[in-house]
This record gives structure tokens, C-alpha cells and sequence, in this order.
């Protein structure tokens, strides 16, 4: 019988001792969370894409609740910005929409240069740039692989009839994380403004005016007419490529007008249905 | 002196935790793909194992002195979920991001097999409270040992595109038990090198 007792002492003991230095250690250490942030969490996309310009969609909740802008969530758009903005009793501010384009509407390079370079590897962008130029041609442009295709989450991005990656703007939501993918940095996040259809460059190339032209049918040559025409002044051309400043463009139309070789398109804004 | 080294260094490798006595495999292969987080486990885990040496080894004592050894296992386990419990509270205070990096592996050092076994194996081997106290660093020190090492293994594994049906924890355990044998040719080292 003692020994009973001394068996469920020693364990109780132990238990006791044990919870007793629990209970103190969870005052001492107690850590403060914001019920708020489990709400705003929820509120998120949770793409954890990182367009906020956060590590997460749980760092920007907690960035909001010390303060930071409601707008900043590219893949939530207006309506959860609207969502937390309400929640936290703040104002929403204006959202800025953001969608991803492909600079280039030419002809792949792993099409053009089938049977001149017949490259064997990895059927993958990445891996294809780092055989280096393989021709003469234009290097600046769409490869085809479809590496960006692959790194969309929303399935925005498809190639075209000549195997050039085409973002489809009524599906992507501007995460961005397709822009860090393309090995010729052809994709850019383009902030949609209030002129319906603004004018944009489809290429890259580097090359100039004859070269350009014999390397792909749809090239900016560089020869700066664009640049001179335009009213607003928002066309710079620099390494031989016309560079558009969206966000000063009215759409007038007249470089599209103006250019020789159609390189020149209209952004067409489709809002994009949550 | 030498004692104690020898005691230390058989811990750390011939007779190490995880990869010559096979005890917590489980932190072993859920949290050593990333380096932080598997550096974080092996430090978490030593704490765990000295402080649960110091306070088994008394209490084995008192068991030992009114004839209740068949109360280890629960005594122990009590001790060290305690201890447990009480790391994962400093850690969320200190440390944030290696308490959400660790994640449910970090209370799972309670039902950790290598802590209880060091606890035990100690008071079957002997040991003196001092002798005690570093054999369950050198068991701490050589699950870290593990660890960092595995993690270097799997990092070179998963570059290296292994066949589809392999991939995953297939891999992982071929590759564990091929750095487990390199630890094996330690046996006998520690008795030539300190005499013992």
C-alpha cells in the first residue's frame, strides 16, 4: 500500500512540478497576437505571390495592421482591397490594376532556328538560353518553351500560332511571378491607366533596320518615327527599340500609324472579373 | 579529461542518435530539407536533450532509492514534455521564425524516440551526473551533426533529378541509410584514439 501511494505521489509530483513551471513560463513568455491577423489572412488571395511587395500574403496582413496601404494586393484587386479596407476602417485608396505582357509577337526562336541549330535539351526556355545566341538573328525575342506558361498559377499565359507567349489579360491578375521567369526578360507588369487602349511595343529587338527586318517580320527597327510623332513625347528609343511610357500615353494611335512595320499594338484593358 | 572527450566524441559518432542507433528519424527526415530550419531542430533538439539529462538523471536516482524503476518510461516523458513545452514557448517569444519554420515537428520532440533514449541509455550505461550531462550534449551535438549533414545530402539528391518513382521520400531514404553506413567506419576510432 505504501509503496502505491508513493508510485502515484512520485508521478503526481513530477506532473505537478511540471505543470506549475508550465503555467509561470506561459505568463512570462505570453506572446500577443492580433486575432486581426488570422481575419485579414483570410481575406487574402493567399497566392502568396509576393506582388504586394511582401515575403507573404500573412507579412502584408501584418504590414496592415502597422499601417501599410490596403491596395497593394495585385491578385485581390479592387475587391479585397475594398474587403481589409473596410475591415481595418481605413480607406481603400485607389487600386492600381496590373497585367503582365509578353514583348514580343514575332516567331520563337526554337521555331526559326529548328533545323539551323536542331537544339536537343531540355525543352525548357531557361535551359535553352544558356546554350547562348544560337544565330545571328534576332536573340532578343520569345524562345517559345513556354517557362512562363508553366509558372502561372491562373493559366493566363498560352502560345500562339507561332509559338509566342500571349497573356490572355481577362485571366492573369497581375501577380507577376512569370516576369522573373522569361530568361530575355520579355514579360513587364504594365499598370492599366485611364485610356482604354494605350499603344505598347511588342519587341525587343536590338538589331537594326535591315537586320532587324530580315530576322523577324514583326521587329522594331529603331527607326525612330514613333518618337518624333508622338504629341505626348512618351516614346524613347534607346539600343535601336522603341520603349512606350504607358502611364503618360493618351492612345492617339499615331505612332501605330506611323510605324512601317506594325510593331506598335494597343493594350487592350479587359477588366478582370474576380 | 580524456574521459569526458571520449565520451563526447562516441556520442557525436560512433554511437550517433540518428545515424547508428536509428532513434529520431522523424525531425530527421521531416524538417533537414532546409538548412535553417535543420540547424534550428539540432540546436532545439540538444537543449531538449541536455536539460532532460539533468533533470532525469536525479529523478532516476530517487526511483532507483525506493525500488520504482518500472516508473522510468513515465517519468521521463512527463520530465521531457515539460521541457518540450517550454522550449516552444521561448522559441515563439525569441525566436518566430524558426518556431514557424519547425512547425509541428517542434512538439514532436516530446514523442522524439532519441531524447528518451538518451535519457535512458545514459542511466543503463552508468554514467556519473557530469559524465551524464555530455554524454547528452555529445547525443545533441551528433543529432545536429546529422542533420546539417543529411540536409547537404538532399539538397545535392533533389538537384539531381533522380527517376520519377524514386523521387520524394524514396530518395530520401536510400540516401539516409547510404550516409548512415559512412558513419559506420567510425566504430573503433574513439578506443584507439583515447585509450578506452
Amino acid at each position: 500500500m505504501g509503496s502505491l501511494l508513493l508510485t502515484v505521489a512520485l508521478v503526481a509530483g513530477i506532473g505537478l512540478a511540471g505543470s506549475t513551471i508550465l503555467v509561470v513560463a506561459s505568463q512570462k513568455l505570453a506572446v500577443e497576437e492580433d486575432e486581426r491577423l488570422v481575419e485579414l489572412v483570410a481575406m487574402l488571395p493567399g497566392a502568396n505571390c509576393g506582388s504586394c511587395g511582401y515575403a507573404g500574403c500573412e507579412a502584408y496582413a501584418k504590414a496592415m495592421l502597422d499601417g501599410a496601404a490596403c491596395n497593394s494586393c495585385g491578385p485581390g484587386g479592387r475587391e479585397v482591397a475594398q474587403k481589409v479596407a473596410a475591415y481595418l476602417g481605413v480607406d481603400a485608396g485607389d487600386v492600381v490594376v496590373k497585367r503582365a505582357v509578353v514583348a514580343c509577337r514575332g516567331t520563337a526562336d526554337r521555331v526559326v532556328l529548328q533545323e539551323r541549330a536542331g537544339y536537343q535539351g531540355a525543352p525548357s526556355c531557361r535551359s535553352y538560353s544558356t546554350m547562348g545566341h544560337l544565330s545571328d538573328g534576332c536573340t532578343d525575342g520569345c524562345i517559345g518553351y513556354g517557362d512562363c506558361m508553366a509558372a502561372c498559377p491562373y493559366g493566363a499565359i498560352s502560345l500562339n500560332k507561332h509559338d509566342v507567349a500571349v497573356v490572355d489579360p481577362a485571366i492573369c491578375i497581375g501577380c507577376g511571378l512569370c516576369t522573373t521567369i522569361c530568361p530575355r526578360h520579355l514579360i513587364s507588369l504594365q499598370e492599366k491607366s485611364d485610356v482604354s487602349e494605350v499603344s505598347f511595343v511588342l519587341c525587343h529587338n536590338t538589331l537594326m533596320g535591315k537586320r532587324a527586318r530580315d530576322a523577324c517580320a514583326n521587329t522594331c527597327l529603331g527607326c525612330r518615327r514613333c518618337e518624333k510623332v508622338c504629341p505626348q513625347h512618351c516614346i524613347t528609343v534607346e539600343n535601336n527599340v522603341a520603349h512606350i511610357d504607358v502611364s503618360k500615353c493618351v492612345g492617339c494611335k499615331v505612332c501605330m500609324n506611323v510605324c512601317p512595320e506594325g510593331a506598335i499594338y494597343p493594350l487592350v484593358w479587359v477588366p478582370h472579373e474576380a | 579529461m580524456a574521459k569526458y572527450a571520449s565520451i563526447l566524441f562516441s556520442m557525436v559518432l560512433v554511437n550517433n542518435f540518428v545515424l547508428v542507433k536509428f532513434l529520431g528519424i522523424c525531425p530527421f527526415l521531416g524538417v533537414s530539407k532546409r538548412f535553417s530550419s535543420a540547424v534550428g531542430m539540432g540546436g532545439a533538439v540538444t537543449v531538449v536533450m541536455v536539460l532532460a539529462i539533468a533533470v532525469t538523471w536525479p529523478i532516476q536516482q530517487l526511483l532507483v532509492a525506493w525500488n520504482l524503476e518500472y516508473l522510468q518510461t513515465i517519468a521521463f516523458i512527463l520530465v521531457i514534455a515539460t521541457l518540450v513545452q517550454l522550449l516552444e514557448m521561448v522559441l515563439k517569444r525569441f525566436m518566430p521564425p524558426l518556431h514557424r519554420a519547425l512547425g509541428v515537428y517542434l512538439p514532436l520532440i516530446t514523442t522524439n524516440c532519441a531524447v528518451l533514449g538518451v535519457a535512458t541509455l545514459t542511466v543503463d550505461e552508468g554514467y556519473a551526473y557530469p559524465e551524464a550531462l555530455v554524454a547528452g550534449l555529445g547525443a545533441g551535438l551528433g543529432f545536429l551533426l546529422a542533420m546539417v549533414i543529411f540536409n547537404g545530402v538532399r539538397r545535392r539528391v533533389d538537384e539531381a533529378e533522380p527517376p520519377e518513382m524514386f523521387r520524394g521520400m524514396p530518395i530520401t531514404l536510400i540516401s539516409a541509410a547510404i550516409t548512415a553506413m559512412s558513419l559506420m567506419g567510425f566504430s573503433g576510432v574513439i578506443e584507439h584514439l583515447f585509450g578506452a
